[in-house]
């Protein structure tokens, strides 16, 4: 029979700080009451994959079929092209097709269109001209930011790419006028070539050295002629002297009185005098004729050479002008080629990248809020009363509580990696036992810092009240909706002081990455760091005390 | 024989409200103290203080002899409890229950196992051992906590109104459980009820506390003589009650 000889046996037990078969019991008696809860259990389980299904399809798949309106003001060749553009893009649908802004408002108003899309008129002159820019106006409902940041970016990349078809098909035009240009070029060159080909250097020299002859010859004989009309002067001695051979007539009178030489025979010189004259003069004429030629001559040898230099250097430059723009042309529209390459693997998809991140999202979530259910709960239930009256120290009921959530949220999380294996293909590059453990350390954070969250709270409603504080920062910055590296400093910093950052860089680094376990020792040792320093401060804090 | 329980000054105060004043009391081993009071008078109060649950705001309590705050693992082994709330882990089924206390209070398995038996026989829940205790009535779990209180052979047991629900079958085999395992076994009894009657039957000896004091203390027959005789007859146990106790809404 029951008696009181039993508690006085045990009194000279002595109570351990850290009771392992007590924590056993603790553990099985958690793990009882998880059981035992179907419902909870249950949603525990479908919860990770549920998160891993919704982020898996909402992250596999670019947005399809995002209604829109379009206004087509232009009705122009050039804008049913781009409206053609525009359906092949799956991302959005144009839906409606309307003739005004106000009625495509209109539908944007009614939640019909997410975006409207308005070619003005004069789209296709402007783009047919080119003397100013063609326009096009989106406007895109904002109610829904990453939708309204979704359709944006797909439209401004279909008018850019449509923009640059443009451009491209202009280009191509100007080429083939620079080319029907520097054909005609080349074709003016060739015939100048000919032409001066006719008139060459050797034959404008030939000329010139015939020139030069004649004129030489013109010269002697109008020395011969000179010295000849000094000869019949010398014969007519006693002439006066005065007599200008130039100007016969005058020294004809003057000659008139002169004694001497007959006059018959002095008449005569005089004839012969002039006859000569008027050979010098004639003579004298053809030089002139003779250096006018030469002159021309060499002027046409200069232009010659000129012409002949400046078309074939025209020639040259225009087809290199040619060559480099038909390199270039590619080049200037598009200065830079993007090409992305898998920076881990091949194939890597999105859900990839996130899992790591939901991974530590689902422990911080089941441990806190489990912890929250064995401690905070238990104490507004009373069942906590029942173990605070029994010799069992706070250490070992929290450490006991502590490895039970850490033990269940690391089994959960691993269900979820298979679950993500198995759905989604997810492969592990870094090694699976590296990846566990740095699971276990940080459910064991978790449920730290569950436990100094309870030992502040006296219920499970203050309990969610305060860990709400937590969570949702941590879930924000956890980097699962949202990328921390483009959040302000002062979130960073926030995240750098959440042991979520640490456990999804050391999952990711591991999963992703493949680093092994030297690679993310940091991580692991700031995530042990925290595990201790939180447990010891809920131990501190922690009241066994029912109020 | 020392005394089982004996508090000198006990004081507990939430804020400004005190909920026990002062309290200065002597529990000798082996009796069955009843401890009466309006409801809010600082029963509940003083047992948790007395089972270590609420660390007292002044004053001393020795428990078995162990002082409460220096030598609690001392007072929690010894002590046994029936706490006004049920305290029981309802995904548990009693069996389970009862191992999860009993290895917590070290006991050996096979102790456990026996024990376990023998209380649920007793209590009328050995035939739905394997059942979870959420869904049991109010009497069953009550019935529970009696087992679970008992179960690693307490030497003081503190049973705070542990008859309030139940049905006067099994009040009266709870009493007489309660009066066996005291008269047989010799284990202390600390014994809260509004039943005056109960409390007359059962209590060696009584204890009154009202307004976060205790206002009187004695075996019931010496209390029925603190007040005058009510046409020539001896008061009953409530008469004292009502005499000593303000209403307390």
């Amino acid at each position: 029979m029951v008696g009181k000889k039993g508690s006085q046996a045990r009194l000279n037990n002595r109570e351990k700080l850290l009771d392992f078969k007590k924590m056993r019991a603790i553990i099985w008696k958690n793990w009882l009451v998880m059981k035992g809860d179907r419902m909870r259990l249950i949603s525990m389980l479908i919860f990770p994959v549920l998160m891993i299904s919704i982020f898996g399809f909402a992250t596999t798949g670019s947005p399809r079929g995002l209604p829109a309106a379009l206004v087509d003001e232009d009705h122009s060749p050039a804008s049913m092209a781009l409206s053609q553009a525009l359906r092949a893009v799956n991302a959005i649908s144009i839906r409606y097709e309307v003739g005004s802004q106000d009625e495509a408002k209109q539908l944007m108003d009614a939640g019909h269109a997410k975006a409207m899309i308005l070619i003005p008129a004069g789209f296709g002159d402007a783009l047919e001209t080119g003397a100013t820019h063609a326009r096009v106006v989106v406007k895109v409902d904002e109610s829904d930011a990453t939708v309204a940041q979704m359709v944006r970016s797909v439209l401004q990349q279909t008018v850019a790419a449509y923009s640059r078809q443009q451009a491209l098909a202009k280009l191509a035009a100007l080429q083939a006028r620079q080319q029907a240009a520097s054909q005609a070029l080349g074709q003016g060159a060739a015939a100048l070539n000919s032409i001066s080909s006719q008139l060459t250097y050797s034959s404008l020299q030939e000329e010139k050295k015939t020139l030069q002859q004649i004129a030489s010859l013109l010269q002697s004989d109008m020395r011969q002629a000179d010295e000849q009309i000094l000869g019949i002067k010398n014969q007519i001695i006693g002439f006066p002297e005065s007599v200008d051979v130039m100007h016969p007539e005058g020294t004809f009178e003057t000659n008139a009185s002169h004694s001497g030489g007959p006059p018959a025979a002095y008449d005569e010189y005089l004839a012969q005098i002039q006859v000569l004259e008027a050979r010098k003069a004639v003579d004298a004429q053809a030089l002139a004729s003779v250096y006018q030629l030469l002159a021309e001559n060499a002027a046409q040898q200069a232009t010659n050479s000129v012409s002949a230099a400046t078309s074939a250097e025209t020639a040259a430059a225009m087809n290199a002008a040619s060559q480099s723009l038909d390199d270039g042309a590619q080049v200037i529209l598009e200065p830079i080629a993007y090409e992305e390459q898998p920076a881990y693997a091949q194939g890597r998809k999105q859900i990839d990248f996130l899992l790591p991140a939901i991974i530590a999202m689902v422990i911080f979530q089941g441990a806190t809020m489990g912890m929250g259910r064995a401690l905070a709960g238990e104490k507004k239930d009373g069942s906590l009363t029942r173990v605070f009256l029994t010799p069992t120290s706070n250490a070992t009921i929290l450490t006991g509580t502590m490895l039970f959530y850490s033990l269940f949220e690391s089994l959960r999380s691993s269900f979820l990696v298979f679950t993500a294996m198995i759905l989604f293909g997810v492969t592990l590059k870094g090694s699976l036992l590296v990846t566990l453990l740095v699971i276990i350390i940080f459910s064991a954070g978790c449920t730290a810092i569950g436990l100094l969250l309870s030992a502040l709270s006296n219920s499970q409603e203050q309990y969610t009240a305060i860990s709400m504080l937590v969570s949702l920062p941590t879930m924000f910055l956890s980097g699962v909706f949202l990328p921390v590296q483009t959040m302000p400093p002062i979130l960073q910093g926030l995240a750098e002081v959440l042991p979520i950052s640490y456990a999804a860089t050391a999952l990711r680094g591991v999963m992703i990455k493949g680093f092994d376990l030297a690679v993310v020792m940091p991580q692991v040792l700031i995530l042990t760091a925290f595990t201790i320093v939180f447990t010891a401060i809920a131990l501190v804090v922690f009241k066994r005390e029912i109020a | 024989m020392g005394y089982a329980i004996e508090t000198k000054g006990l004081t507990k105060k939430y804020g400004n409200f005190t909920a026990v004043d002062n309290l200065t009391l002597k529990v000798e081993e082996g009796e069955l103290f009843g401890l009466l009071g309006p409801n809010g008078a600082g029963k509940t109060t003083t047992i948790r203080m007395l089972t270590t649950l609420t660390r007292p705001t002044a004053g001393e309590a020795r428990v078995g002899g162990f002082d409460v705050l220096k030598e609690a693992g001392k007072v929690r082994t010894l002590i046994g409890v029936v706490p006004q709330q049920f305290a029981l882990f309802d995904e548990l089924t009693p069996v389970e229950n009862m191992k999860y206390i009993g290895e917590l209070y070290g006991m050996a398995e096979d102790e456990i196992a026996e024990h376990t038996r023998e209380l649920l026989k007793i209590v009328g829940l050995w035939d739905k051992k394997d059942l979870q205790a959420g869904c049991f009535s109010g009497g069953m779990k009550q019935h529970l906590s009696v087992a679970v209180g008992l179960l690693h052979e307490p030497s003081i047991l503190f049973m705070d109104e542990p008859t309030i629900g139940l049905d006067p079958h099994s009040r009266i085999a709870l009493r007489e459980l309660t009066r066996k395992l005291n008269e047989e076994h010799g284990i202390t009894v600390v014994y809260t009820t509004h039943d005056m009657y109960e409390a007359d039957q059962l209590c060696s000896r009584i204890g009154i506390m009202n307004l976060a004091k205790l206002v009187e203390v004695g075996t019931p027959d010496e209390l029925k003589k603190k007040i005058p005789r009510k046409a020539g007859r001896l008061p009953s146990l409530e008469d004292v009650f009502t005499a000593l106790t303000t209403r307390n809404e």
